[in-house]
């Protein structure tokens, strides 16, 4: 048998060389990378049999991944090794070492294979190298000689710990892909598009529906291309700075959530996207920026669609109304309408006030959700306000008393009428659920920069698995329950943005059978 | 000669003019009434009303339409803007009117502005 001849140094060039094209080789796929190894080293070694042994997890086999027989030129795979048949060999295996068996029938940690395997396949010298995966034993790279004993050389050890090592980085590798390829799975079925942005707000990657988007824009792949072709509008319309888009400002650290309308400049396309963007990190650094659009388009022309239709249909109710009600106090109004009509007549007249007020309501409602709501402030003096609502609320407090509890005079710039209605909003529903006879105390406390004005009653409360949703528009905490008393379930709902275009706040305390306070806080600078 | 005085409804629901008539005739006013701005410059082609009580929106001629019709005259008589809109001060500000009222109305706040403009022979 014809020894490696390191004489001229070839041999050492040919392993080398060996090495370096399967370091260069992509090894994401595990499989290929395997047998490319075992071919290699049976190759460089020139041994009959190569092959890469997986350790099962409870250490109780090791079963063959990919076997090379050098003079067939053939892979196979599926032989099993138990640790049952050969302690010995196991427990080699175990101590993570390099097997070099020289004579692999009397060694004493693979005698025991003699019979079943070595004596089968011809083997008479074996060299096992661990291979490695993630910290764990993964396997052995396994070099079985044929024909007369071999003496492995410490070069012939390096070599093959060299291939193990390849071995472990192939399988790194395509664990990473299979990750990858995971997450793509992921981000390509969702129904959302997903942006990546590098650093300078350039897109580094996109899947298929964020790619529909680019198509659409007709491009715009950077920044600067984006802004050129896609005019970015926030909720209200209005246009959206390069600098202040979700991205961007996600690329300083904020995580952003928000509508934005994209209007496509080179179709004139206009659709509407929930965008959500946030940094990614790299310890303090922001590499790049993830970008979800939410297609909304349907949702918020449909949303808009609902309010208009409110808002015509308040308008067309009105004359209809106008009729009503005019014919009833000017009935109400004539001597000659009999002392039996006057009640009826009455009656239309109280229905026809109601009637008005939904009307009311629905119309402001929906200028307040259509971004209709025009603020036009005045000093507006507060105490002399609370009196007048509770002048406003007396006759329907008559089993109930009002306690207006205003230290002293506090001024704020605000829209009076607007302002009071959202104090008369409170103060309706602390008498409307509360008891006859309690009371209800309203107050005003100012501090330095502001002023917050309370309104607490001594009823019902507000059941706690409701509160979080009661400033929602058209909810009722109370529906359906003995103590539902009608209404819209608008009345927070309105004196809540009425408040937060003030640029103030509303909260409440409540607590079931004892009763709730609301709190209205507005900010005490700018008064002229 | 043209007739003088009195009051122009202008709206385009019928109940609505119907129910002006009689209620402004109740307290003493004459009460013409037009469907919309077109029939409201062809009543004012032989009358000069006191006051006009004119809706917006309606068929033909709308009010806006009618007030611009009525911008290159010497002189037009006080118009009362009388509207659904969710704020009928902002539309009677649009057509440089002398008052407002929102629909549904108070019977006295229409009693109260009609009187400050037009004159009530019956008194």
């Amino acid at each position: 048998m014809r020894r490696p001849d390191d004489g001229d140094g070839r041999v050492a060039r040919r392993r080398e060389q060996v090495l370096f094209e399967l370091a260069k080789r992509n090894k994401a796929d595990v499989a290929e990378t395997f047998r490319a190894i075992t071919e290699a080293t049976a190759v460089a070694l020139e041994v009959e049999r190569t092959s890469i042994w997986r350790l099962l997890p409870d250490g109780n086999a090791i079963v063959c991944d990919d076997n090379f027989v050098r003079a067939q030129s053939r892979h196979t795979v599926g032989e099993i090794l138990w640790a049952r048949d050969y302690p010995s060999y196991f427990s080699a295996i175990a101590e993570n070492r390099v097997i070099a068996a020289h004579d692999a029938r009397t060694d004493s940690r693979t005698r025991e294979l003699r019979k079943a395997y070595l004596e089968l396949h011809g083997i008479t010298s074996m060299m096992d190298v661990p291979i490695w995966h993630k910290g764990q034993p993964y396997g052995v790279l396994c070099h079985e000689h044929v024909g007369p004993t071999r003496r492995w050389t410490s070069d012939d050890e390096a070599f093959a710990a060299n291939l193990a090592d390849l071995a472990s980085l192939a399988l790194e590798a395509g664990e990473r892909r299979k990750a990858e390829r995971r997450w793509d799975a992921v981000v390509n079925a969702i129904q959302e598009a997903v942006f990546v942005l590098d650093g300078e707000g350039t897109i580094v990657q996109a899947n298929p529906l964020a790619g529909r988007i680019i198509e659409l824009a007709g491009g715009g792949v950077t920044l600067a291309e984006r802004m050129e072709l896609v005019e970015f509008r926030d909720e209200q319309g209005r246009v959206i700075p390069a600098d202040r888009t979700g991205g961007r400002r996600s690329l300083n650290g904020e995580i952003v959530r928000e509508i934005n309308h994209l209007v496509f400049k080179r179709t004139g396309e206009r659709r509407s996207y929930r965008i959500t963007s946030a940094p990614m990190r790299d310890g303090d650094r922001i590499h790049s920026v993830v970008v979800v659009l939410a297609d909304m388009t349907e949702e918020v022309a449909f949303d808009h669609l609902k309010r208009e239709v409110l808002a015509a249909l308040a308008h067309e109710f009105k004359t209809p109304v106008a009729i009503v009600k005019g014919y009833a106090q000017h009935m109400s109004k004539r001597p000659d309408t009999s002392p039996a009509e006057r009640p009826m007549v009455a009656a239309i007249e109280r229905a026809s006030n109601r009637l008005q007020r939904l009307i009311d309501d629905l119309v402001e409602v929906s200028g307040i959700s259509l971004g209709r709501l025009v603020l036009y402030r005045e000093p507006v003096e507060l105490t002399a306000m609370l009196c007048s609502v509770a002048r406003w609320a007396a006759p329907m407090a008559t089993h109930h008393r009002l306690v207006v509890n205003a230290p002293e005079a506090v001024t704020v710039s605000a829209d009076r009428p607007h302002l009071e209605q959202a104090v008369r909003r409170l103060v309706d529903n602390a008498i409307r659920y509360s008891p006859p006879g309690a009371d209800v105390e309203i107050a005003v406390a100012p501090s330095d920069n502001d002023v917050v004005i309370s309104v607490r009653d001594r009823g019902i409360g507000i059941p706690a698995d409701q509160q979080n949703r009661i400033f929602e528009l058209f909810f009722r905490a109370h529906a359906g329950t003995p103590h539902d008393v009608g209404g819209l379930g608008i009345g927070l709902f309105m004196a809540r943005e009425i408040t937060v275009r003030h640029g103030g706040a509303m909260w409440f305390e409540s607590e079931e059978g004892k009763g709730s306070t609301f709190y209205l806080r507005l900010p005490r600078a700018e008064v002229p | 000669m043209k007739s003088a005085g009195g009051i122009l409804v202008v709206d385009d629901d019928p109940d609505l003019r119907e129910f002006l008539r009689l209620m402004l005739t109740s307290i003493g006013f004459e009460v013409t009434s037009a469907a919309n701005g077109q029939e409201a410059l062809d009543d004012m082609e032989g009358h000069d009303p006191d006051l006009i009580l004119l809706d917006m929106k309606m068929p033909v001629m709308n009010g806006w339409e009618f007030c611009r019709a009525l911008e290159g005259r010497d002189s037009r008589p006080p118009i009362v803007v009388l509207t659904a809109a969710p704020d009928p001060a902002g539309r009677a500000a649009e057509v440089h009117a002398e008052g407002w009222l929102g629909k549904p109305f108070e019977y006295a706040d229409l009693e109260a502005i009609v009187r400050r403009f037009a004159k009530s022979p019956a008194r």
